[in-house]
């Protein structure tokens, strides 16, 4: 590089310089109670797509990890066949696999809490049809990886992967899965906050709803989706309350248009205004939400057009 | 996780402080590296990088920044991948016009210039930042730092992209002139 010494040296400016000019777009993450929402959203709108679209593949990408299984009738084999395969990549040097076992009370969970609320309502599905289609399976097993290949620890894992029945030949693929949660704080070990009945707030409760919406309409067509509410402004009548806030979809660019967009965040902003009822436990009634956008060019906000005129065509209602 | 709780993790030796980095850092290191490298694989590859050579140089480091300590690491493994793509002649558009770019700014040889050594050129570069105006000063960094691309620069300052290219061509003329008055030789 006929600059290299420039260029290197700008790698070494000032901190504060670096920090002045850090793009919003790539600021470090923040865990909080929304992000965890968004997770939840995003697992329940992958297990929607998958349902929606009798998507079946044998390669799944989830949570960063490839999983390669062979789809079975049993959702415990396919498991199997995924944590297997995993020796087979080069930073994996053995598995031991202790116990995989459907686990119905996670099921049961998952659908209740992240499914047959926000989306199952929309679609139309049925208790019994989520619980033919969707299913948890907890699996244990003993990991040790190669370190020069991988930062991952060697030791006991137990994990839960989110599976999902194809309608055809009735074989169940993994769809999600949580991270170690024998390690980490990650996934479902962040679930006691929410099951110990912690009241979120207005704004976490439409920030969920809405981080399933979004994620359910633009999953399939776009990576990295994540979100964010700004200018948030509530207030509460007499039975329930009305926001507008500016919603932001992040999402990472496919280069169709400009080929420099690959990989780059984008992002899109909607000026929203939320209307719902309250509860008496304080939760916005779902079936009396109504999410609705700015119209207006200039002057007084209009907001009159109906959030789900933005989705893409194939998955709008 | 707090920064400073995350490097206590290192000095502890506790290979959970990769995992809170990576939590906290991912989307921060991948994003400039890919600004680099436009290749999702490579990129990946530096940032893991990036958490190995953060976990060999803590301690005994203590950075007080950890998000710019990381990005500067995850910055020149991905200028060192970058060199081997030029050796092999991978075209990598993006960053091979941002650093043609700065071709502007090698001061022209008089003859009384100073091959300078690198800590005393960032400290020239560090006193013409500071003597920028701020938008200016984030245009620069954005550009030759980061490595973005002119569009994105113009969305973040809500500027056109014209606005942002005549702009760093001032900015790079200026910087040139103050290598100049400093009699430098690059």
């Amino acid at each position: 590089m006929k600059n290299e010494k420039l260029i290197y040296s700008i790698g070494n400016i000032a901190d504060k310089y670096i920090t002045e000019a850090q793009p919003t777009k790539v600021r470090p993450q923040k865990s909080n109670v929304s992000s965890l929402y968004r997770k939840h959203a995003v697992l329940a709108a992958s297990i929607a797509a998958f349902l929606l679209l009798c998507a079946f593949t044998v390669y799944v990408v989830t949570g960063g990890d490839l999983w390669i299984q062979q789809p079975s009738k049993s959702p415990t084999e396919t498991v199997h066949s995924a944590i297997e395969n995993q020796v087979g990549k080069d930073y994996t040097i053995s598995i031991e696999v202790e116990s995989i076992e459907v686990d119905e009370a996670e099921t049961e969970r998952v659908v209740e809490k992240f499914i047959s609320g926000v989306i199952a309502n929309r679609r139309g599905w049925s208790d019994e049809y989520l619980a033919e289609h969707f299913i948890v399976v907890k699996a244990t097993y003993y990991a040790k990886y190669n370190h020069e290949r991988t930062t991952r620890s060697d030791g006991n894992v137990i994990q839960y992967f989110y599976l999902t029945r194809d309608g055809d030949s009735g074989k169940w693929t993994i769809v999600d899965n949580s991270g170690n949660v024998n390690w980490s704080d990650e996934g479902v070990n962040d679930e006691p906050d929410l099951e110990s009945g912690a009241v979120l707030s207005i704004q976490e409760q439409i920030m969920s709803y809405l981080s399933g919406l979004f994620t359910e309409a633009y999953t399939p067509y776009y990576d990295g989706l994540h979100y964010e509410i700004k200018n948030y402004k509530e207030t509460i009548t007499d039975n329930g309350c009305v926001a507008t806030f500016i919603w932001t979809m992040y999402h990472l660019g496919k280069g169709w248009d400009v080929a420099s967009d690959e990989g780059v965040e984008m992002e899109g902003n909607f000026s929203l205004q939320v209307t719902s009822t309250i509860d008496s436990n304080g939760e916005l009634d779902l079936g009396t939400i109504s999410i609705l956008a700015d119209n207006s060019e200039v002057g007084p906000p209009d907001y009159c057009i109906s959030i789900e005129e933005f989705f893409p065509d194939q998955l709008a209602d | 996780m707090e920064d400073s709780e995350i490097i206590d993790l290192y000095w502890e030796r506790a290979e959970v402080a990769i995992s809170e980095t990576a939590k906290k850092y991912s989307r921060y290191c991948y994003s400039i590296s890919f600004n680099i490298l436009h290749d999702k694989q490579d990129a990946e590859e530096c940032v893991n990088d990036t958490y190995l050579n953060a976990w060999n140089a803590i301690p005994p480091k203590r950075p007080n920044c950890l998000a710019t300590y990381l990005g500067k690491i995850t910055r020149n493994l991905s200028l060192d991948k970058f060199k081997k793509y030029i050796a092999q002649k991978r075209g990598h558009g993006q960053m091979k016009i941002s650093l043609s770019e700065l071709d502007d700014v090698l001061p022209s040889t008089t003859g009384v210039e100073q091959a300078i050594d690198e800590k005393e050129l960032v400290k020239l570069l560090d006193k013409f930042l500071e003597g920028l105006p701020k938008q200016k000063r984030i245009m620069f960094v954005q550009r030759y730092w980061y490595l973005m691309p002119i569009k994105i620069i113009a969305e973040h300052l809500s500027i056109s992209e014209s606005h942002v290219k005549s702009a760093l061509h001032r900015i790079r003329k200026e910087l040139k002139s103050h290598f100049e008055r400093e009699g430098v030789m690059l």
